[in-house]
């Protein structure tokens, strides 16, 4: 079982901006937002600053490699000689080499010292002092020779680091414009989300007030947030419903019930204050009180009986059963009253119709069909009582020639107590449609009303509804 | 001011401590080196490498000893880069 969990009051502004669901989901917003800008600028760094480095990178790395080509196959004094050329067409002063024999001697290059080893790496990004111009920075290959001697190739990469520094720059401010968008961004998107749900939290502190009316505003956009105002309103729309059906309910038994409460009080009590002391009279005072109450009671069994059913509890008593055996007795049993009333009960059904439900609920639907069926329509007239086995279903239909049911009383016939105008001269509770309803729908089936086919004065009405058939006729039902 | 997130950046991206080297400048023997080397050249006296080795030449004896290497260098460069007439191109 589902239990409330108990709601948190936290105090203090900050708290309840973080427990803000607008919040959340804005800093959300602001995370993936900072995240996709800084993976955008991580790309274009790769694709610019980054290249520019692997460029040189590889070009030093393809000098450093043919002069050890060259140390190899002709020595030390060969790759000075190469050196020397190297550096006499740099007309730019962007290359960097130092060739030193094995005591440290310089033997060719323009560097004049070697930078000390930084761990293993074989590069080294240094800071370049030149003897007549302002410093600059270097990127330096230093290599082992076989014989002690070390060799330095490197690139001036002075420019490109300015080049480095300015996207550098460029991309800390795209990335600072990027911060204040996203902030800016979320704070747009939690007022939009706060707005667009106002309407949603206001209708239900005023539903929470006591007032039942309010419904939530919908905007032409049809959203989800609008989707969820209709949902909302349906079940505002359905709560009412329900709320006026209980309200009902109430007034109707009150109504009802008061009437023959009253007479079995009032022929009591004129019952004791006669001076004649009949007891005849006394006895009789006494059973149409009795009588009266158990009308009262009636009335309370049948309340309880439409709840039962409604509530699916009689549902685990389905058996399979031939309906055409029901409405053999529901019309042998109201085939008399009929006749007594001088009408005529016609009747059209299969041989079998099988079905799985409760045989007691079903004959109570028939019985409650028929009854009205003889209490509204006139003497002489004609009532029809037919079903038929169609696919998978059972059609019944009962058809009276009486004045028959409005459209919008159509709608409401299943409420509890509901009687329409033309009934209410008629004796009955305004629960035998109501149980109809009822166990029609516990079945799994539909119910219906139609006019009979009568004149436009008198039409009748056809009550019909459809039940789902067992998959195999019934066996023979006891 | 920099934003801090620029900051940032720039500590990530800027190298730690680089260490210094010190670059040698042209002397008055790299200075006749290069011209050496031009005068060997089999395009060194023809335009415009001889015009820049003049130059370079002249700004050495002045002691202008980088900037002469540098026109020296260019006057190499450009006698490089002009095929020698007869003979192919390596």
């Amino acid at each position: 079982m589902l239990e409330a969990r108990p709601r948190r009051q936290h105090p203090g502004p900050v708290w309840r901006l973080f427990s803000s669901a607008g919040f959340r989901f804005a800093a959300l917003f602001a995370a993936v937002f900072l995240l996709a800008a800084l993976a955008f600028g991580g790309v274009l760094w790769w694709g610019t600053a980054g290249a520019l480095e692997r460029q040189t990178d590889a070009a030093i790395r393809a000098d450093a490699h043919a002069l050890t080509e060259r140390w190899r196959d002709d020595g030390s004094g060969s790759v000075a000689e190469a050196i020397e050329e190297r550096l006499a067409v740099d007309a730019e002063g962007q290359t960097l080499y130092l060739l030193q024999d094995a005591s440290g001697a310089r033997l060719a290059g323009n560097l004049a010292e070697l930078p000390q080893r930084d761990g293993n790496s074989a590069w080294q990004s240094v800071t370049l002092n030149h003897e007549d111009g302002p410093p600059g920075d270097g990127r330096l290959l230093l290599v082992e020779l076989p014989d002690g001697g070390r060799l330095a190739v490197g690139r001036e990469v002075g420019e490109k680091q300015q080049l480095r520094d300015l996207l550098t720059e460029g991309l800390a401010w795209a990335t600072g414009a990027a911060l204040v968008c996203a902030v800016i961004g979320a704070w747009l998107m939690r007022r939009a989300l706060e707005r667009r749900l106002a309407a949603a939290s206001g209708t239900a502190v005023l539903i929470a007030g006591g007032d039942l009316s309010p419904r939530v505003p919908l905007s032409p956009h049809d959203d989800e947030f609008d989707r969820l105002g209709a949902s909302m309103n349906t079940m505002l729309d359905r709560i009412a419903q329900l709320m006026d059906g209980v309200r009902g309910v109430s007034d109707a038994i009150a109504h009802d019930l008061r009437h023959p409460i009253a007479r079995a009080r009032n022929g009591l009590e004129e019952a004791l204050l006669d001076e004649h002391d009949d007891p005849a009279a006394l006895r009789g005072a006494i059973e149409r009180g009795i009588a009266d109450l158990d009308n009262v009671t009636r009335v309370f069994q049948a309340v309880l009986r439409i709840a039962e059913v409604e509530h699916g509890a009689r549902r685990a008593a389905f058996a399979p059963l031939d309906l055409a055996l029901l409405l053999a007795d529901a019309a042998e049993l109201y085939g008399a009253s009929a006749e007594a009333h001088g009408q005529v009960l016609e009747t059209e059904w299969p041989d079998t119709l099988p079905l799985l439900g409760d045989r007691d609920l079903l004959l109570q639907v028939l019985a409650n069909l028929l009854d009205n069926a003889v209490k509204f329509s006139p003497p002489g007239a004609t009532i029809r009582i037919a079903a038929v086995l169609n696919g998978g279903s059972v059609l019944v239909r009962v058809a009276d020639q009486g004045p028959g049911l409005s459209v919008p009383d159509r709608a409401r016939v299943g409420e509890r107590f509901f009687r329409a105008d033309a009934a209410r001269t008629t004796p009955g509770s305004g629960l035998g449609l109501s149980l109809v309803r009822a166990v029609v729908q516990m079945h799994g089936g539909t119910l219906w009303f139609a006019d009979a086919g009568g004149p436009p004065e008198r039409p009748g009405l056809a009550v019909l509804f459809r039940l789902p058939a067992a998959a195999e006729p019934a066996a023979a039902e006891a | 001011m920099l934003p801090p997130g620029m900051l940032l950046l720039l500590l990530l991206a800027g190298s730690a401590a680089a260490q210094e080297v010190r670059v040698l400048s042209p002397t008055r023997m790299d200075c006749i080196s290069l011209a050496d080397r031009l005068a060997r050249h089999p395009r060194g006296r023809v335009e415009p490498a001889l015009s820049l080795g003049l130059e370079g030449q002249a700004l050495c004896q002045a002691e202008h000893f980088r900037a002469g290497a540098t026109r020296l260098r260019r006057a190499l460069r450009a006698a490089r880069e002009e095929p020698v007439p007869g003979l192919a191109r390596p």
